[in-house]
């Protein structure tokens, strides 16, 4: 069978008219886009100070000075949404920083490695998999303490054998391919096989699973954070926005109602770009 | 046969890792873990008989194996704020939390199959975009801000439903199921919006093969090609799918039941852990592990038994 190359220019040509004709890919990439730009313009405005109180306007409902309305005490919850986002988008960041980390080390240690390596890796993994990723995130944050930062680590240590499968797999089928071979007779070095043979051709798979676990971290922090092992008083993550509107449900909904939209958006908008970008990687697309 | 004694020895040899990866990180803690447990200004004396009773003088290794043959014997420690074996406490609370689990399994099932053969049947027609983008929607929901929606309206606006109380299936009927069918509600409807996607894919995918064809122009009824056909070959990936919303929706009961003050093992746990109660927090993660583990060696061998081509 003839196999066509392209050129780069040609590469970003096809990948580009591939992502103008997925609607809901450019629906998730504008979404995530809208979710990153938001985190950072949080770092230096927000409408109102989110920590500032202000016992005049306790449970102000949604209008024009206040578009998400005002806590208990007074504070602006639409900044206070912006600051959650800025976190859940920190957490999705670095579990997910940590998740690629550690299954690269262990997926391409398993795949290249020997059998017993492949295998001992392989069994540890899928004990640590059996968890549901949840409950080993509770186990972890019960341990070592319950901040943000730990349950940032926590939830990306359950996704380590999620991505570590994955790239192992592909490693494996990988080896089978003439240009490895080639490689392995030519005597290259290992790191050198990592970086110009194995890395370029796992991308793809690899940025849906990371575009996924996105979701999935923000879900996550959400739920830690909602049951309170989360982010910590005062720092107002979503989840823990939710936990805090569950007392004021009846006198005022706006506060459970909004944040909750929110998570649904981000999640959203990263689950449209993981199952766009699932497909286009699909050649027969 | 084989395959099913195969998978066991596999699902025993993940169990084990389980009970490794359990013991490890709950002995992980930086720092004298008994000092930890009674509060840095308790008094030495206090701390050195905690150690001694849980045993950390001892190595590491000694502490597993030991460990190890009592949770085999169903032994899981006692707890060090309510006085009392692990394994009683979590006995007394696991009715709401297998109710919620199981009830959530039943809407779940109830609603993904006939939507997501419907939407199959419908491809690319207003019922299947409907159907579709509602699932779409259901995906990226948390289930605890479903629970807390649905809280707010037959809860507390409506008077529907009880708040943060639980009745015993043994006791009540109808209060059971009253107290039970939000929680479930909120993570069953989640979870169907899973399962639709895969039951329409999975069916679609089917309705493209030969055999279909063939049962078509063999001027068989759309309905038994559906249930005689189509459906016996999508139940694989339904199956794979299934097991992991079992695992997925035992952990959102965990959520759950602090949404709506159910006093399950979610509620235990929680409260264990502000407690710092590591045996019981545990305990209730090892369990909890242990039960995924089960359902996903069930799932497989029951895919085994309903496709024989994944025999060989």
């Amino acid at each position: 069978m003839s196999q066509k190359y392209f050129s780069k220019a040609e590469v970003f040509r096809r990948t580009y008219t591939r992502i103008n004709h997925h609607k809901s890919l450019k629906i998730g990439l504008f979404l995530s886009l809208l979710v990153f730009c938001i985190a950072v313009t949080s770092l230096f405005y927000t409408p109102y100070d989110p920590y500032k109180m202000n016992l005049r306007d306790r449970f102000s409902a949604p209008g024009e000075t206040h578009i998400f309305g005002t806590d208990e005490y007074g504070r602006d919850l639409f900044s206070r949404c912006m600051i959650g986002l800025r976190i859940a988008v920190t957490v999705g960041l670095i579990s997910t920083s940590i998740a690629l980390g550690f299954g690269l080390l262990i997926g391409l240690s398993a795949g290249m490695g020997f059998g017993w390596v492949d295998e001992i890796l392989m069994r540890i993994m899928d004990g640590l998999y059996a968890f549901p990723a949840l409950i080993f995130a509770i186990a972890i944050v019960s341990v070592f303490g319950t901040n943000i930062y730990n349950a940032m680590i926590a939830i990306g240590i359950v996704r380590v054998p999620i991505f570590a499968r994955m790239i192992r797999n592909q490693v494996i089928s990988l080896k089978k391919r003439e240009f490895i071979t080639a490689a392995n007779s030519l005597g290259v070095s290992v790191i050198s096989k990592i970086f110009r043979h194995y890395l370029p051709n796992i991308w793809a798979p690899v940025s849906v699973l990371i575009s996924s676990n996105f979701a999935f971290a923000i879900l996550s922090e959400a739920g830690l954070s909602y049951i309170g092992l989360g982010t910590q008083p005062p720092v107002p993550s979503l989840g823990r926005l939710l936990m805090e509107s569950q007392k004021y449900m009846e006198k005022a909904p706006w506060l459970a109602i909004f944040p909750g939209l929110i998570i649904a958006l981000i999640v959203l908008g990263f689950s449209l770009l993981s199952d766009g970008l699932n497909d286009i990687s699909d050649p027969k697309y | 046969m084989s395959f099913i004694i195969r998978r066991i020895v596999t699902g025993m040899i993940t169990i084990f890792s389980v009970t490794l990866i359990s013991f490890f990180v709950f002995n992980l803690i930086p720092g004298d873990t008994a000092r930890i447990i009674l509060g840095f200004d308790a008094d030495e004396t206090a701390v050195s008989n905690l150690r001694e009773e849980l045993g950390l003088n001892s190595p590491l290794s000694v502490r597993y194996f030991d460990w190890f043959l009592d949770v085999l014997r169903g032994d899981l420690g006692d707890s060090i704020g309510y006085k009392q074996p692990v394994t009683d406490i979590i006995a007394d609370t696991v009715s709401p939390t297998i109710s919620i689990t199981i009830f959530s399994l039943i809407i779940s099932m109830l609603l993904s199959l006939p939507l997501g053969i419907l939407a199959a049947l419908k491809h690319n027609k207003k019922s299947d975009i409907l159907i579709t983008s509602v699932s779409q929607i259901g995906v990226v929901i948390p289930s605890f801000w479903l629970g807390i929606i649905l809280l707010l309206i037959f809860s507390q606006n409506l008077k529907l439903f009880p708040y943060g109380s639980y009745t015993d299936i043994t006791e009540n009927f109808s209060d059971w199921l009253k107290s039970i069918f939000l929680p479930s509600l909120s993570l069953g409807l989640i979870s169907s919006a899973v399962l639709t996607r895969v039951i329409r894919s999975s069916v679609l995918e089917n309705m493209k093969e030969d055999f279909i064809r063939t049962a078509k122009s063999k001027g068989l009824k759309e309905s038994r090609i559906i249930y005689k056909h189509v459906l016996k070959n999508s139940l694989t990936p339904i199956l794979t799918v299934t097991g992991l919303q079992i695992a997925s929706i035992l952990a959102g009961t965990i959520i759950i039941e602090n949404v709506f003050s159910i006093p399950g093992m979610g509620r235990l746990l929680l409260y264990s852990v502000q407690r710092r109660d590591l045996p019981v927090v545990q305990g209730v993660v090892l369990w909890i592990a242990m039960i995924t583990v089960i359902v996903n060696i069930a799932v497989d061998i029951l895919q085994i038994a309903i496709d024989p081509r994944l025999r060989s």
